[in-house]
């Protein structure tokens, strides 16, 4: 165990019933990480953090905090949640109705023995750090639901924490607002210097903040990585099409003589590796479009095509399939129009087992 | 922290295990249930076979008495049941729109006391009724009108006429509050593409509002017939003085004369329909389709206009209510302080209020406050409403919370199964059980028929349906999330419970003690079974001042019974508002 470590899982199991929520999950974040659980829902992402949190007990396995063994499947919570020095931002906030934003600031200093003239002093500090000061007489429903957002947060760092839950705590807000709190939290991350664990299905938010990102599906982690590795070298097919803007295309592919071949077209070689099924992984700056047939070009139906910094980002439609194909230019075409979609020489990556979508 | 704490916890912890705090909650609770609510069913229903096997049932439905026993008075409770519930839904239907979707004048005015009646209790409209209504046909006490020498029908002031108007005045106002609250619920967007195509106002009432709410009106007939055919008061005060009986009568009369299995009976049948009834709307509920629209952004609610017919409507509805509270009010109080019973000939007097025993007034009982038995009976009242409420309350609270948490399902359900019981049962009936369960010595009980004891153990078990949905509703305030917010900050039990549980769950807590605290301390229809002359209510005093001819204090005590009614249940609406100022928006 490696006492740098300020976060470490081992073998957790937690079970509802027969159903297996989380499946033998491990790994480890040093101090001071952003970790983000990444995952559809129903993927066990929340259980963990709830395990993490204190809230469930671990039906089997580990968890230890600096090196401390909070809790195992044999014991349950051997430290409760309280006394874990972590704060919680909730989903649906939680804010009590029935205090003010101060109020709601102020009370969980009071469970943790704080002086009054520390707890004033401290909850000025806060406001001012998350910029609502104004509100702090109000009560939550008075206000709306960015700056409940904003008091939710401040209430969670104000004891100052060692570590930070989220849960899911931007899918209440509309596009602009949640730009904006990216940001915001990703401030109170660096300031506070608090280890973070961050549950979220928006895989934009694990790209753009978090410093690991362990991705999971059916309870099990699929693969644990910086963002950068995993968009560079996704471990699985689901990886692959779970992450980026737009994700990789994974399309399976037959073989015969040395070559792979998609719809009869060569889009590969065979190299080292013999696979049962294999898979192709195309980055959608590798594929190209045309307007007329040739070498290695399948016909597809433009699905649909939007403008980005410069460039386009299209989907198209192979017989229902949909494949995202990043272009230089807008397609001179309408969705439904004909076009042509090229294939590169070889594959980004060839990856062992079926096609599916989930 | 002694020597052996670890011995100390693991036992704790093995016990926490086997009994966690729930399991106790869950078997106090099922245990109560058994007690109080089931096994006087069962009893009800064992007792209708004691002594003579099957001669009550024989005697109830074929024998020769069998018609005058049952038969008639069943087909009345019908005819009441079906004309009252269609004509309060009629007339509460029709208030409901003009106050909540029109831009009729005078809204809050009208809306205010269109939800009047249904606070008051039960016996006081048909008490104004007699009052005003009475004629010579008892001899004696006749009403203000024939006191005044108009020549009333014996139609028009007793039995079934006068019977079903005043239960229509009393049931209209439920009926105004429920189709009220789900035409507030209409999402206006409905009305303004409505509108927008070129309906007409009317039209917009029978084509859109009409099917939106028909949910909600179905319900509220199905219940405002329930509630009817049980209803005491009415047919008591309006029908019995002329043997003109419905079940509840009935069963009262068969009760008091000792037939206590020819009671028993018709009891059952009574519980019989009301489950009918019950099972009924339950089917229709998850029969229909469910209009989602209704949950929509409907706050901001756009008026119908009623344009020429405003004022039109306005006569009407002012008329309605005039009818329904005003004219009650006014004949119930004017009744209370004429010197002549019902008549202003020989002038007024505070006598019945205020004044000293005099021999040959109303047999020389003294007025109101001198009155030893009314405030012995008011001080029952208040004491049966008050600790009545707070055992209601906390036994709704631990219902409510065993249904929503429990793990075990099978308790889970078995508990809300049980607690719904009472509400199956017609009040009437209800009192005759506790006769039959605890009138005589059951297990640690010893005989309680005639302590006061009784009365609050089946004031608080046939309000228990009642008080458990004001605890589930109490304890919906506060989520999940709320709680576990608490837990992660590290409060322990007890914090929670009083910084975050308290204050979240005491203002709808109150009122729902303040609710049953009204239930109770109006109630006539179970207690008139339950009490005894040592011990009695205001309620029941009305009820036995006005069978004896004294006229004015029976009507000064209804009075009393209405204004305490009224006034706790305006408390409830203050209060809510006043407690919770984050349920306010700013």
């Amino acid at each position: 165990m490696l006492m740098s470590n300020s976060i470490e899982l081992k073998n957790l199991v937690k079970k509802f019933g027969d159903v297996v929520a989380v499946d033998d999950v491990s790994l480890e974040v040093p101090e001071g990480a952003l970790l983000i659980l990444l995952g559809p829902s129903g993927c066990g992402k929340t259980t963990i953090l709830r395990m993490l949190a204190g809230l469930e007990k671990p039906t089997s396995g580990e968890i230890s905090y600096d090196g401390k063994l909070v809790a195992n499947g044999e014991k349950g919570n051997i430290v409760p949640s309280g006394e874990r020095n972590l704060g919680m931002v909730f989903q649906s906030y939680a804010l009590w109705p029935h205090m003010t934003i101060e109020e709601n600031i102020e009370w969980p200093l009071k469970i943790k023995g704080w002086s009054a003239s520390e707890r004033k002093a401290r909850i000025e500090e806060v406001l001012k750090i998350m910029s609502i000061s104004e509100l702090s007489k109000r009560y939550p429903n008075e206000i709306s639901g960015g700056q409940q957002q904003r008091a939710a947060i401040t209430r969670t760092i104000a004891a100052k924490p060692k570590v930070l839950l989220f849960d899911e705590p931007l899918s209440n807000l509309d596009a602009k607002l949640r730009m904006e709190m990216r940001y915001e939290l990703m401030r109170i991350h660096r300031i506070t210097g608090a280890t973070s664990v961050y549950v979220t299905h928006d895989q934009v938010e694990a790209m753009t903040m978090a410093t690991h990102v362990a991705v999971m599906r059916k309870g099990k982690i699929e693969q644990f990585d910086s963002p950068r590795e995993l968009l560079k070298n996704p471990a699985t097919p689901f990886v692959a099409t779970f992450l980026g803007t737009p994700p990789a295309n994974v399309l399976s592919l037959d073989q015969s003589d040395g070559k792979y071949y998609y719809k009869g077209i060569p889009v590969g070689h065979v190299r080292d590796k013999k696979y049962e099924k294999p898979l192709g992984m195309y980055r959608p700056e590798n594929l190209k479009l045309a307007y007329e047939p040739g070498d290695r070009r399948i016909k597809v139906e433009l699905a649909e095509a939007i403008p980005v910094a410069g460039r386009a980002m299209v989907a198209v439609w192979d017989e229902g399939r949909r494949i995202d194909v990043v272009v230089p230019d807008l397609p001179e075409a309408r969705p439904g129009d004909s076009l042509f979609l090229e294939f590169p020489t070889e594959p980004d990556k060839i990856f062992e087992g079926n096609e599916s979508r989930d | 922290m002694t020597g052996n704490a670890d011995d100390n916890t693991s036992a704790k912890t093995w016990i926490k295990r086997r009994f966690s705090a729930t399991t106790v909650l869950e078997i106090v609770l099922v245990v109560y249930l058994i007690v109080f609510v089931v096994m006087p069913l069962i009893s009800l229903i064992l007792s209708t076979f004691e002594n003579k096997g099957v001669d009550s049932w024989i005697a109830v439905f074929s024998s020769n008495i069998a018609k005058n026993l049952f038969w008639i008075p069943f087909k009345n409770t019908l005819i009441i049941g079906i004309v009252v519930s269609i004509g309060a839904i009629l007339l509460g239907g029709f208030m409901a729109w003009l106050v909540v979707m029109t831009d009729v004048p005078g809204r809050g005015f009208l809306g205010t006391l269109a939800s009047f009646p249904y606070m008051l209790p039960g016996f006081a409209i048909a008490l104004a009724w007699a009052s005003l209504f009475r004629n010579e046909r008892l001899g004696g006490i006749a009403g203000f009108l024939t006191n005044w020498g108009i020549t009333i029908p014996d139609w028009l002031a007793w039995g079934v006429i006068p019977i079903m108007i005043t239960m229509i005045f009393h049931y209209y106002s439920l009926a105004y509050n429920l189709i009220g609250a789900s035409m507030a619920s209409i999402n206006s967007e409905l009305v303004e593409a409505a509108e927008m195509t070129g309906a007409k106002r009317f039209g917009i009432l029978r084509q859109i509002i009409l099917p939106v709410v028909s949910p909600s009106i179905t319900s509220s007939l199905l219940l405002i017939f329930g509630t009817s055919i049980a209803n005491f008061a009415s047919p008591a005060l309006l029908g019995m003085p002329v043997r003109y009986y419905t079940l509840s009568t009935r069963l009262y009369g068969t009760i008091r004369t000792g037939q206590m299995g020819r009671g028993y009976i018709i009891a059952l049948v009574m519980i019989v329909a009301a489950t009918t009834l019950l099972l009924v709307n339950e089917k229709l509920k998850k029969s229909r389709f469910s209009f989602a629209t209704l949950t929509g952004k409907g706050s901001r609610q756009k008026r119908q206009s009623l344009g020429k017919w405003r004022w039109p409507c306005y006569c009407i509805a002012l008329l309605i209510v005039t009818v329904t509270t005003i004219l009650p009010g006014i004949t119930l109080f004017l009744a209370s302080i004429t010197r002549y019973t019902n008549s202003l000939r020989g002038g007024l007097t505070s006598h019945f209020w205020f004044g000293e025993s005099v021999a040959n007034i109303a047999d020389g009982i003294p007025g109101l406050f001198r009155n030893p038995e009314i405030i012995s009976a008011a001080k029952n009242s208040f004491l049966l409403g008050l600790i009545g409420g707070i055992i209601a309350v906390m036994l709704g609270l631990a219902i409510g919370y065993i249904t929503n948490k429990s793990q075990h399902r099978g308790m889970r359900s078995l508990i809300a199964i049980f607690s719904y019981i009472p509400m199956l049962i017609p009040s009437i009936a209800f009192g005759a059980i506790y006769i039959v369960q605890f009138g005589r010595p059951f297990g640690p009980f010893p005989a309680l028929y005639g302590t006061f004891a009784l009365l609050v153990l089946a004031g608080v078990a046939h309000t228990l349906p009642f008080a458990s949905q004001a605890g589930r509703a109490a304890l919906s305030q506060v989520s999940a999330e709320l709680e576990e917010a608490s837990v992660v900050v590290g409060a322990g039990l007890f914090k929670r419970l009083k910084d975050i549980y308290m204050p979240l769950v005491s203002g709808p807590l109150l009122s729902g003690a303040i609710n049953v605290f009204v239930k109770l301390a109006r109630d006539l229809s179970l207690m008139i079974m339950l009490v005894t002359p040592t011990i009695s209510l205001l309620s029941v005093k009305s009820f036995q001042y006005s069978s004896e001819g004294f006229a004015q204090l029976s009507n000064a005590v209804t009075l009393v019974v209405s204004v305490i009614s009224v006034s706790a249940t305006v408390l409830v609406h203050y209060f809510n508002r006043k407690s919770q100022p984050w349920l306010v928006k700013g």
